[in-house]
């Protein structure tokens, strides 16, 4: 199990940042993501492993008027 | 004052416009961003003159907004009501207004008495209107009085002439009003786009939700473009005057037009986001391809789209107006910027659309937009799937001078009392109302332009929609009150708040009703859970309400702060606020006027203007507690639908932050629970956010608040002090 958000998301082997974002839905594109307080480059979220127990915080910035 | 013959373009245009009155000024350059004088025009006395901005006015109230508040406390008087001859509509720019430097630089604040609520309602607009106006001289333009018949205001920057003219039999719809403008104002082909006009369409007379629509000419398209100060009526109040338009002629633009105190300051600066622009904007939010429109399918995702009248957040068919839909509808790779030097060039604009309804049937026109909230709001919110149909919504709003987002929610609210049968066939005069039917919103809006049955009814807007429906169809005034998406008269812009108390606040407690420039909280509270506590949502119902307020202090664009970010954000402490966007208007600030302000002092120019305008309300009547408070389809689930909609959602919050155990439990049971405990909430967040601003529990301004901005007036503490603030 990891925390995104604050909130509980089950974990699974090999487990990516992408993996997160489709599960969750989260698709706007002003993401920041921070692993256990590590900032994940936006250009490895395909990549960058989540490990169980994670402690992941996908900062959504604002957009619009 | 001087009385002479039009100083024109065109000359045998302007021959059939008879002059009724003429003033002549002395022009000079601006200095620092500024030129200190105003122009007033009463088109019910015929009076022009001008004015001194006094010290202590440029002091306190910085510009744009913050002079249009001013200026129109000093108007008027706390009787006033929005059709009185005294009440003003102000056009302030702001002393960054103009710049070519940095993009987003180009807006003017419209600030007046809104026929929808009462109270200051203000729109920030692009267009070349405003940055016109103030290279001819001035940094705001009072309308007052109301004219025998429609005049024509025009100003000729580069002479010093300003002229009163007898209108003429032009259309008043803006897509041809505006081209009008410009044949007869402009001295050639090439002048065109020395000429920007202001405009209202035929629906603004005929309506409380008019809008003004501001003009650029595009030399490329050889079209006059609009943009829109759309938001509560100010549209009405231009007709209710009689001013047809508004139009200024200025030649001479340069880069360093504003004569800045230190324009290579203004130039790297701008240099530095321009990149920026160009290196991110296509990986970032699009705004370069399709503008604002490309959070369609983002609220979609992240049930936030208003979807029929706001009881959902997403719809299964959302994709047939996603944002890909109107791009493949607008041109592509032209200049898009509704001002000079502005990269991001997020006004799109579909040209050759050809009209399927109304009026201008069979013509191919350019249609400027849509923006997100037109989609959402003439879109799903009203059961319209349909990218063409929004289009065609778009066009005649705009021509007719009525608001999208007004238009919007308070078609969803009739749609919904029709679902209820509170409305029929026999009241809306043969529109029937269901989800989606877009030939009887067509009808609806034309019969808005055409000033005609139903029409006329439904543009008093939602809130005296519902007392007309409780009164005069015995409809529930409890369920109209709830399913009435407004808030202090005003209809609420296209975003679902009910999963977010912060939104819920940032909506309810605009000074201006519930519009969402204040503050956007949704994405930090409801997805990020950064502000979990009372004090935190506080915080951020503080912090982002004022640094939003000094972009309509200055002339700028909220949309290069945020809709674009530096490759290094992420990396800093707060990268909500963009902080590297943060210290370039500091810095754009301190280099047009030569002045020397930080971040603090930034928030501090918004709070005294804020606070100005939150006294302006109360001396009008208005602004209490009670005024803050949305009605409940914006706070959570008012029928048993929306609430198994999300039951799963509704039901954990019942058992693990209400204490209600929701099994067995009938939906109406726990609709009802739900409801006391997310009403109870919003009272606890109206305590904390006034606490944090310095206002009493009551939601008045502390004198010591007054006094610690420097705004202590003695007419602003008498009306504070008689509410025991």
């Amino acid at each position: 199990m990891i925390t995104v958000n604050s909130e509980p998301l089950p974990w699974h082997d090999g487990m990516t940042v992408r993996d997160v974002l489709t599960v969750r839905k989260y698709a706007f594109p002003l993401l920041i993501v921070r692993i256990d307080g590590i900032l994940v480059p936006r250009d490895s979220y395909d990549s960058a492993p989540v490990p169980d127990g994670a402690v992941v915080d996908v900062v959504h910035l604002m957009s619009g008027g | 004052m001087s009385r002479e013959t039009p100083a024109a373009g065109n000359g045998d245009l302007v021959a059939g416009h008879a002059l009724l009155a003429g003033f002549r000024y002395e022009t000079r350059p601006v200095v620092r961003g500024y030129n200190d004088r105003v122009l007033c025009v009463d088109v019910g006395t015929l009076e022009i003159s001008e004015k001194p901005v006094p010290g202590e006015m440029k002091a306190k109230f910085t510009g744009g907004k913050g002079y249009g508040m001013r200026l129109l406390w000093d108007a008027v008087k706390p009787e006033t009501k929005w059709n009185d001859p005294e009440n003003e509509i102000v056009i302030g720019m702001g002393p960054v207004c103009g710049n070519t430097n940095y993009p987003g630089s180009g807006k003017s604040l419209v600030v007046s008495l809104s026929p929808l609520t009462g109270v200051p309602i203000d729109c920030n607009v692009g267009g070349y209107f405003g940055p016109y106006l103030k290279f001819s001289g001035f940094d705001a333009l009072e309308l007052r009085g109301r004219a025998k018949s429609d005049v024509i205001v025009y100003i000729s920057g580069n002479e010093g002439t300003v002229q009163i003219l007898e209108a003429g039999d032009e259309s008043q719809d803006s897509h041809l009003l505006a081209e009008n403008m410009v044949e007869i104002f402009a001295r050639d082909e090439k002048d065109r786009q020395h000429v920007s006009s202001v405009s209202a369409g035929s629906g603004a007379g005929n309506t409380l939700i008019g809008c003004l629509n501001f003009s650029f000419y595009d030399p490329r398209r050889k079209v006059a473009r609009l943009k829109q100060a759309g938001r509560g009526g100010i549209g009405t109040v231009f007709r209710d005057k009689r001013i047809k338009a508004v139009v200024v002629r200025y030649e001479g633009l340069s880069s360093s037009s504003n004569n800045p105190a230190d324009l290579p300051v203004i130039q790297k600066t701008g240099l530095k986001l321009h990149r920026e622009i160009i290196a991110h904007d296509d990986e970032q939010c699009r705004m370069r391809e399709i503008g604002t429109a490309h959070l369609v399918e983002v609220m979609n995702d992240y049930d936030l789209l208003p979807t029929h009248n706001f009881k959902f957040g997403s719809h299964p068919d959302a994709g047939k107006i996603d944002s890909h839909h109107f791009s493949a509808m607008v041109t592509h790779g032209l200049p898009d910027g509704c001002w000079f030097g502005c990269t991001l060039a997020c006004a799109k604009a579909a040209d050759g659309f050809e009209l399927t309804t109304g009026p201008y049937k069979g013509s191919k026109v350019t249609v400027d937009g849509p923006e997100y909230e037109t989609v959402a709001g003439c879109g799903s919110n009203i059961g319209i799937l349909d990218a063409r149909t929004v289009m065609e919504i778009n066009f005649y709003c705009d021509t007719y001078g009525i608001d999208t987002i007004s238009f919007g929610t308070l078609t969803a609210f009739c749609m919904e009392c029709w679902e209820k049968g509170i409305l029929n066939a026999d009241r809306t005069g043969g529109l029937e109302l269901t989800w989606g039917n877009s030939d009887a919103v067509l009808e609806m809006l034309h019969r808005m332009g055409r000033g005609e049955g139903f029409g006329l009814t439904a543009g008093q807007g939602v809130r005296r929609m519902k007392a007309i429906f409780a009164r005069e169809y015995g409809a529930d005034p409890k369920l109209l009150q709830d399913i009435g998406c407004e808030c202090k008269g005003l209809e609420y812009s296209q975003y679902v708040s009910k999963e977010s108390l912060a939104q819920q606040g940032g909506y309810s407690m605009a000074l201006k009703g519930p519009q969402h420039d204040e503050a956007w909280l949704i994405f930090m509270d409801m997805v990020n859970n950064h502000i979990p506590t009372f004090e935190a949502k506080a915080e951020a119902l503080y912090y982002f309400p004022m640094f939003r307020t000094w972009f309509g202090l200055q002339g700028l664009c909220k949309l290069p702060w945020n809709d674009i970010e530096p490759a290094d954000n992420a990396g800093t402490s707060e990268p909500a606020k963009v902080p590297e966007h943060v210290q370039n208007y500091v810095d754009i600030f301190n280099a047009v006027t030569g002045r020397s302000i930080d971040k603090d002092e930034l928030i501090r120019q918004s709070a005294r203007v804020y606070n100005f305008q939150k006294v302006l309300c109360l001396r009008m009547g208005r602004g209490r507690r009670a005024d803050d408070r949305p009605p409940y389809r914006m706070m959570g689930p008012v029928t048993v639908e929306e609430y198994e909609s999300r039951a799963e959602r509704y039901d954990k919050q019942l058992l693990e932050q209400v204490g209600f155990d929701p099994s067995g439990r009938t939906s109406e049971e726990k609709l009802e629970a739900l409801r006391k405990y997310r009403e109870d909430r919003y009272e606890k967040l109206l305590d904390a956010v006034y606490k944090r601003k310095g206002w009493t529990p009551a939601g008045i301004p502390k004198v010591e608040t007054l006094k610690d901005l420097g705004i202590d007036y003695p007419e602003v503490v008498e009306v504070v002090k008689a509410l025991g603030g």
